[in-house]
């Protein structure tokens, strides 16, 4: 299969908090990427969730989460594998729709409320490319990539962290 | 017994990778585990060995790549038990 993209790996994985400046700074790279007519960026930012006593945190001794919230989420990652699903993605991103460049990053370890675990930044010709890969490459990510986490509480436990406890 | 390479008293050896909460439970990132030849055998052997893994949800992976079913495992093969993503 013929593409047109480097085949120099990009790295995804940050440890700690990708900062908005590193993003701001990257956007201002592209500039001289003169064939470009639309950036879609999307951010995933840690939020604060309220945990009630309904069930009682899985690796506390606490009797019930009363009044708990988020103040962080630890990621992990079976790395080898999720680089190639990362790389798969790409490739796939690439085909499916026209686009000039596409980016992600992606935390590993501590990232705080409020702060950014999760970067696509995508580049295109025309706007409908870049809308359309960017919600793609997102779900993919979220569905097919072996990250895990650790939400940490309020209250000195912490919670596993799941998709699916996401709630969307 | 056969003679040769591939004589079938060879002993396979695999690494069983663990990740988020199974990793903290069993508390090892990694299990060396012998003489299983399919992907099957590591289950039974691993809900054996640590019985909240049958109530546990995980996917299994066999040489970074997600497997459903039973497979074949060899020599020097790594699996890996991956409880629900939460990346993205």
């Amino acid at each position: 299969m013929e593409t047109a993209i480097k085949k120099k790996p990009k790295s995804v994985f940050v440890e700690g908090p990708i900062a908005p400046s590193f993003l701001a700074n990257s956007i201002e790279k592209h500039a001289t990427k003169t064939s470009i007519g639309a950036h879609e960026l999307f951010l995933g930012q840690v939020r604060e969730d309220e945990h009630e006593s309904s069930e009682a945190p899985r690796n506390s001794g606490a009797k019930g989460g009363d009044g708990a919230h988020t103040i962080a989420i630890e990621y992990s990652a079976y790395e080898e594998m999720a680089n190639k699903e990362f790389h798969r993605i790409r490739e796939e991103a690439f085909d499916k729709f026209e686009l000039t460049c596409m980016h992600i990053w992606h935390s590993l370890g501590r990232v705080n409320v409020g702060e950014l675990g999760f970067v696509v930044f995508v580049s295109s010709a025309h706007r409908e490319a870049a809308f359309d890969a960017t919600r793609w490459i997102v779900e993919e990510v979220k569905n097919k990539v072996p990250i895990f986490g650790k939400e940490l509480l309020s209250d000195g436990t912490d919670l596993v962290k799941t998709n699916e406890s996401m709630g969307q | 017994m056969d003679q040769g390479p591939f004589n079938s008293t060879f002993v396979t050896m695999i690494k069983v990778l663990l990740f988020g909460a199974i990793k903290d439970h069993i508390g090892s990132a990694e299990l060396e585990l012998n003489d299983m030849d399919s992907t099957e055998r590591v289950r039974q052997h691993l809900e054996r060995e640590y019985p909240f893994i049958s109530s546990t949800r995980y996917i299994l992976a066999l040489n970074q790549e997600r497997v459903e079913g039973d497979r074949p495992v060899k020599d020097g093969d790594e699996i890996a038990l991956m409880p629900p993503f939460a990346g993205g």
